[in-house]
């Protein structure tokens, strides 16, 4: 699995298409789904062949409970998938950085 | 050696941090910044402590002031974190802020990782998030990113810890 993480509109999606898998086997936006509750399992996230999910943790503690908590999940989820990925891939203006793989 | 890891929330900061501690000899000194006010901060203290547990750290907790901290100067430091021990310095209870702050912590950590064999200090990046706060939050972003230019200058190693990698800065 390829993991691509990078901040909001960063290229990540582009990067992501351009690996040429078909697009089911591509989970965009896996925050989206952390903050809206149904994220997939971790197990059934291993059978993707790339995901990407916007990088969130870089600003002050959110004062709201739930943003703390969603911050700290998305993390979370980027931390495990990133030990089991073939390769890492980090968005910034659209160029691809490699940090793992 | 001396080595500073930054990066966004939940990304591996700790782990990684207490992983390259441990590869330096005892004594281990664990300095816990993180003053606790309620039950999540206590929940975090405790989810660290696991984490740390038979890695061979003595824990002090040192809110602010750490350059006062005596230790055996053959000994390992990690401190965890600048964020807070910034925001220590930076605030007190009546809400007035110390613009000065930041040199002491600047001060503080220079002189402990002068004072030990080896230094591990972990921060966070907090200036990337687009929000414009109130005028005492917007101050600590900025000396805060000051605080971390200045101590990565002085240190021999840097990564940004980025979904648990680090990624090397300096």
């Amino acid at each position: 699995m390829v993991l691509i993480v990078g901040g909001e509109a960063s290229g990540k999606a582009a990067y992501a298409r351009s690996l040429g898998f078909a697009d089911e086997d591509i989970l965009y936006n896996l925050h989206e789904y952390i903050i809206a509750g149904n994220a997939p399992d971790l197990d059934e996230l291993y059978k993707m062949r790339v995901i990407t999910c916007n990088e969130v943790g870089c600003g002050i503690i959110p004062a709201d409970k739930r943003e703390r908590e969603l911050r700290e999940n998305i993390g979370r989820f980027c931390c495990k998938l990133a030990e089991r990925a073939e390769r890492v891939v980090r968005m910034t203006s659209g160029i691809p950085v490699t940090i793992k793989g | 050696m001396k080595i500073i890891l930054t990066g966004g929330a939940a990304n591996g900061k700790s782990f990684h941090a207490e992983y390259l501690a441990s590869k330096y000899p005892e004594p281990r000194y664990y300095l816990a910044a993180m003053r606790p006010y309620d039950g999540e901060d206590f929940q975090r203290i405790a989810r660290h402590r696991e984490l740390r547990s038979g890695k061979g750290f003595e824990t002090i907790e040192r809110y602010t002031d750490i350059g006062g901290v005596r230790l055996d100067p053959s000994g390992t430091v990690l401190i965890e974190c600048l964020c807070n021990l910034l925001a220590n310095e930076m605030f007190d209870d009546t809400g007035k802020i110390d613009p000065n702050a930041w040199e002491r912590v600047l001060r503080g950590v220079l002189d402990l990782s002068n004072r030990c064999a080896h230094i591990i200090v972990v921060t966070n990046d907090v200036g990337s998030d687009g929000v414009i706060y109130e005028e005492g939050v917007e101050k600590y972003v900025s000396l805060l990113g000051r605080l971390n230019a200045a101590i990565t200058a002085e240190f021999d190693e840097a990564f940004e810890m980025v979904a648990g990698i680090p990624v090397r800065l300096k």
